[in-house]
């Protein structure tokens, strides 16, 4: 075998040519780290949004938004009273009536920007098991609770909406009474307020959803026994796990683009890749050529090629990763439904890692295998 | 300089891989037993299928649409009635004995010349929504106690969505909104019931 320090002085070689590869590696590994983290942030917060103990009761046919649902008030009591197994705490049924709508609220000093608010009663927490309130106070008539993330998607600072500031919904002021968390959830983008203050805004007499929360994952054949008794209402009962799964399905498309972009720039850099190292092999025929005549094997040489390129990569895919750690990780994504954080996770960092070894092999193997493959005499003579 | 005898090692890949086939085409011999097992634990399923008795094995006789029945019928009459499941996007209970009966003059999706227009076949989008309302109804069969049963009615005895047939029960109407529903008692399907 040759000596590891054959391909790194060979690598040494053409600074430009080496910079080249390394840069090129690095661009396409962080590409895949930047599509990756991007994939899995959103579907993380989609699937962590829903929780399987509960179950939406929607109007039928509004199954894939709950925005366009319109369930008659009255089903908040039929439901708590009618569906068997909804969970109970010191006698009063887990279950919340809620208006969502998006809409245009300014913050004073900025320019409007689109939200989804949430019209909700104090039953709200009853079911959202993982809202905390962190500051603050249930908004009363007048007031919102805003999420921890909804400066972000507001596109205002974190200052500007701590308790005791005012933004604007519909022409009304509204003071922020305090600030929750729902880690992980897109609710953590979201604007809570009074139901009855928002339903008055936009003039809506009835809810978007019924949220029950059941005793255990399997309540969701109680509340659709539920519905379809009650066909006259036309409702559909769902899993909120299931809900935010076929939104999650619905933004697949993009993920998948996003993956696209990266494997068709990663396909260009490899087919350069090919091209850089047809010229750096070939230009060493001869040099090639004598070391099999001084009794290095074909196999030998070859493993010293594939060195020299995954050397070049793999320094690119770390060059990538750091840069991924500094510029991606924690970096907070705004997109229709909240907002979501990139994270450089397990499976993201293999994938940029074989990335790495990917462009290394597949780069080197044809021009290494297309110069040693020449007779001796003939690459003597090259 | 001595050859290296390779002829060794490919005898006894060649064994390996013989064994491991060997082993796989008797595993493979041994699921026929378990074809009879599972067939067997199917009989018994058979037995204690809890809405088993409510099938028929014959038509139901004086049988009307059900449209006509929910218009003329009074309620804690027994009925009769004639239709397809259908009617809603999702006519089958999830974990219920229960389904959304609609009558026939409801024009279902795979009857029109555009069969993709809905959301399913069988919702009957294209319906006046008015119609649909007054022309369906929904079938429940319940134990003794009143309960109704917590099976999947989907896919039992051949029963799917479109799946014409007849029910005779017991025509209810509840307290709460008054709506009308039937309390089923038999229910045949003529199409499952000849490939039984």
């Amino acid at each position: 075998m040759l000596p590891l320090s054959y391909a790194t002085r060979n690598l040494l070689r053409d600074p430009t040519r080496l910079l080249q590869k390394v840069g090129g590696a690095m661009l396409v590994v962080f590409l895949i780290l930047a599509a990756g983290s991007f994939d899995q942030g959103m579907q993380r917060v989609l699937s962590g949004s829903g929780s399987p103990q509960n179950i939406l009761l929607v109007s039928a046919g509004s199954e894939d938004s709950v925005e366009r649902s319109q369930v008659p008030p009255q089903v908040e009591s039929l439901a708590a009273a009618g569906v068997r197994g909804v969970q109970t705490r010191l006698g009063r049924p887990a279950v919340s009536g809620e208006v969502h709508t998006m809409g245009e609220i300014q913050v004073s000093g900025f320019s409007e920007a689109q939200a989804l608010l949430r019209g909700v009663t104090p039953a709200a927490f009853e079911v959202h098991r993982s809202v905390q309130v962190t500051g603050g106070q249930f908004p009363a008539s007048g007031q919102v609770l805003v999420g921890r993330l909804a400066h972000h998607t507001l596109g205002v600072p974190r200052e500007a909406l701590q308790p005791g500031n005012t933004l604007v919904f519909e022409g009304q002021s509204f003071t922020v009474s305090g600030v929750f968390a729902a880690p992980g959830t897109v609710m953590e983008s979201e604007v809570w307020m009074n139901r009855t203050d928002l339903m008055t805004l936009i003039q809506r007499e009835t809810f978007s959803c019924v949220v029950l929360r059941m005793d255990n994952t399997n309540g969701l054949p109680a509340a659709d026994l539920f519905a379809k008794q009650r066909f006259d209402l036309e409702l559909s009962a769902l899993r909120e796990s299931d809900y935010y799964e076929r939104l999650s399905n619905f933004y697949a498309p993009i993920r998948l683009m996003t993956w696209i972009t990266a494997l068709l720039i990663g396909a260009g850099a490899i087919f350069g890749g090919l091209n850089m190292l047809y010229a750096a092999f070939a230009s060493r025929i001869r040099e090639l050529a004598t070391l099999q005549a001084v009794g290095f094997s074909r196999p030998a040489l070859f493993i010293s090629m594939l060195q020299e390129s995954l050397l070049a990569t793999l320094t690119g895919t770390l060059l990538a990763a750091l840069l991924a750690l500094f510029l991606l990780e924690g970096l907070a994504v705004d997109f229709s439904l909240g907002t979501f954080y990139l994270e450089i996770s397990g499976p993201v960092a293999l994938a940029g890692i074989l990335t790495g070894l990917l462009l290394g092999l597949i780069g080197a193997i044809p021009p290494a295998l297309r110069c040693l493959r020449m007779s001796l005499p003939s690459a003597l003579r090259s | 300089m001595k050859k290296m005898n390779t002829k060794k090692p490919k005898k006894t890949g060649v064994l390996a891989l013989s064994a491991f086939v060997l082993t796989l085409a008797l595993s493979a011999c041994g699921g026929g037993e378990s074809t009879e097992d599972t067939s067997a634990s199917d009989d018994s399923l058979e037995s204690t299928d809890p809405v088993a008795a409510f099938f028929a094995d014959s038509a139901i006789p004086e049988s009307q649409s059900l449209g006509k029945v929910l218009k003329t019928a009074k309620p804690g009459e027994t009925v009769r009635v004639s239709g397809q499941i259908g009617g809603t996007e999702k006519p089958f209970g999830e974990g219920f004995a229960i389904f959304m009966l609609a009558d026939e003059s409801l024009t279902f999706c795979n009857e029109m010349a555009e069969p993709d227009h809905c959301p399913t076949p069988w919702d009957a989008c294209c319906e006046d929504p008015q119609k649909i309302q007054e022309n369906r109804t929904v079938v429940q069969f319940s134990n003794a106690a009143g309960e109704v049963i917590p099976v999947n009615l989907k896919g039992r005895h051949g029963l799917e969505e479109l799946t014409r047939i007849t029910v005779e029960g017991t025509l209810v109407q509840r307290e709460q909104d008054g709506s009308l529903l039937i309390e089923g008692k038999r229910i045949y399907a003529p199409q499952t019931a000849s490939l039984e």
